[in-house]
């Protein structure tokens, strides 16, 4: 089985991909994900974000060009990530009732 | 006197992690309010801005009280009108070098110790409240909004003119000197930010929040305590937190009084409450647990910590649960995030959604 090539910054995940899906929007904001790890948001600087939930996982795509992720965890001084393109999961967990998003 | 800074001296240098220092206590001051300074400096900064002192001045003792009066009030009466003209001057008179190099210092400091710790929490806090009040007035037809504040003694270390560390930097350190009614203005916002918490300024009122009666932080400047709230106000108002996580009051005494079974604690639904949780469980009680036992385990995860799949089963439910507990490379706090998969690897990809995974960076 072929192996997704992915970078991880606390919950929020990218994974590479070849294309953009059409029909997405660009935010005007530089943040992935608001309440990211610890309650604090995942923010980025160069590229462009497009927001799309999709399922448990999805909740957007990012179009890597000198692009440093930030969380003040995490990445507090920002960390360089390959140029491409990414789609952008958040960390859900299992239960019994299916996935949830994690809560922290 | 210099009237424009480009450069700062080595003695001017040496000098910004004492003058941090200085400001990180005065923003996270408790105990007696400086009512005294604020009701001499306050009208000073309405007179600077042009608008009449009301003569309704509202001391709270919490600013969940201010922050809901004001926001009732704030649905009839007039909305503040904000004064740039300190900002405006500072920013001329100071070069930008010589401000990023202060500002970095001196707000990084103060801001992480008192702003981003402690003036967040209370934010998110009371933030949560208004908006809960204001959808429930909306709903009675009534139109209220969210009242600007300012944060007093929390905003301390915050950017620019609203950064009095900074700005003070400059004119007590630096000498520097602006014009005389910039130099009042800048003392008259500086005394109140000393002297008070928060504050509701409006033309028709004033709401201003007395210090709170404690504060109390672990070794990372977060919010923590186990022995009550780790923020408390004169009227009983505060947050229950642990390392910076917020908990009710009656999940905080029961994990800080041990009184959580090992089930109890896998059952909360907030992952950072249970890794806090478990953190201060008494191990032994894992074996509590039904059928409790390790399904797989890695002395080394691809980030070269130690993970595991254990499971354990609970009456009612005919599949065990089962969690994968691992370690996050960076902050290395060890959490336990349930799945439904008996290898490390595939949980750990089972929870982004996917099946096999080459890392090729975790941080």
């Amino acid at each position: 089985m072929k192996k997704e090539i992915c970078w991880r910054q606390g919950d929020i995940l990218g994974r590479r991909i070849s294309d953009l899906p059409k029909g997405l929007k660009a935010s005007k904001t530089k943040t992935l994900l608001q309440n990211g790890s610890g309650g604090n948001p995942h923010e980025f600087s160069g590229g462009i974000f497009y927001p799309k939930i999709e399922g448990d996982f999805i909740i957007g795509y990012l179009k890597a060009k000198g692009t440093k992720l930030f969380h003040v965890e995490h990445s507090p001084k920002g960390d360089k990530i390959d140029d491409g393109i990414y789609e952008i999961r958040r960390q859900s967990e299992f239960t019994h009732e299916g996935f949830k998003k994690i809560i922290d | 006197m210099p009237t424009k800074i480009t450069k700062l001296t080595k003695k001017q240098t040496e000098a910004m992690k004492p003058w941090a220092n200085k400001w990180i206590e005065i923003g996270l001051k408790t105990g007696e309010t400086d009512w005294k300074t604020f009701d001499k400096y306050m009208p000073i900064c309405y007179e600077k801005a042009g608008i009449k002192y009301p003569i309704r001045i509202v001391r709270v003792s919490s600013p969940l009280v201010g922050a809901l009066a004001a926001s009732v009030a704030e649905g009839i009466l007039y909305k503040i009108r904000k004064d740039d003209a300190v900002h405006d001057a500072v920013d001329d008179a100071v070069g930008d070098a010589v401000h990023g190099a202060v500002s970095d210092a001196v707000h990084d400091a103060v801001d992480d110790a008192v702003s981003d710790a402690v003036h967040g929490a209370v934010s998110d806090a009371v933030h949560g409240a208004v908006k809960t009040t204001i959808n429930i007035v909306k709903k009675a037809g009534i139109s209220i909004s969210w009242h600007d504040w300012l944060g007093g003694q929390f905003w301390v270390g915050y950017y620019w003119w609203y950064g009095v560390a900074t700005v003070s930097f400059f004119f007590d350190i630096c000498r520097l000197k602006l014009a005389k009614d910039i130099m009042e203005r800048a003392m008259a916002y500086r005394k109140v930010c000393e002297s008070v918490n928060y504050i509701w300024p409006n033309r028709d009122f004033v709401m201003v929040c007395a210090r709170p009666t404690k504060i109390e932080k672990d070794e990372r400047d977060r919010l923590h305590s186990v022995t009550g709230k780790a923020i408390e106000y004169p009227d009983g108002w505060g947050l229950y937190k642990i390392n910076g996580i917020t908990f009710e009051e009656e999940l905080w005494k029961k994990v800080t009084k041990g009184e959580l079974s090992a089930k109890e604690v896998f059952d909360i639904k907030n992952t950072e409450q249970r890794r806090i949780a478990y953190e201060l469980m008494d191990k032994r009680k894992m074996l509590e647990l039904d059928d409790y036992k390790t399904l797989d385990s890695r002395k080394k995860d691809e980030q070269g910590n130690p993970d595991k799949v254990i499971s354990f089963t609970v009456k009612g439910f005919s599949k065990p649960f089962l969690y994968y507990n691992c370690i996050c490379p960076i902050t290395k706090r060890e959490y336990f995030i349930q799945t439904d998969k008996e290898i490390c690897s595939a949980a750990k990809a089972q929870s982004f959604g996917l099946k096999d995974i080459n890392w090729v960076k975790e941080f």
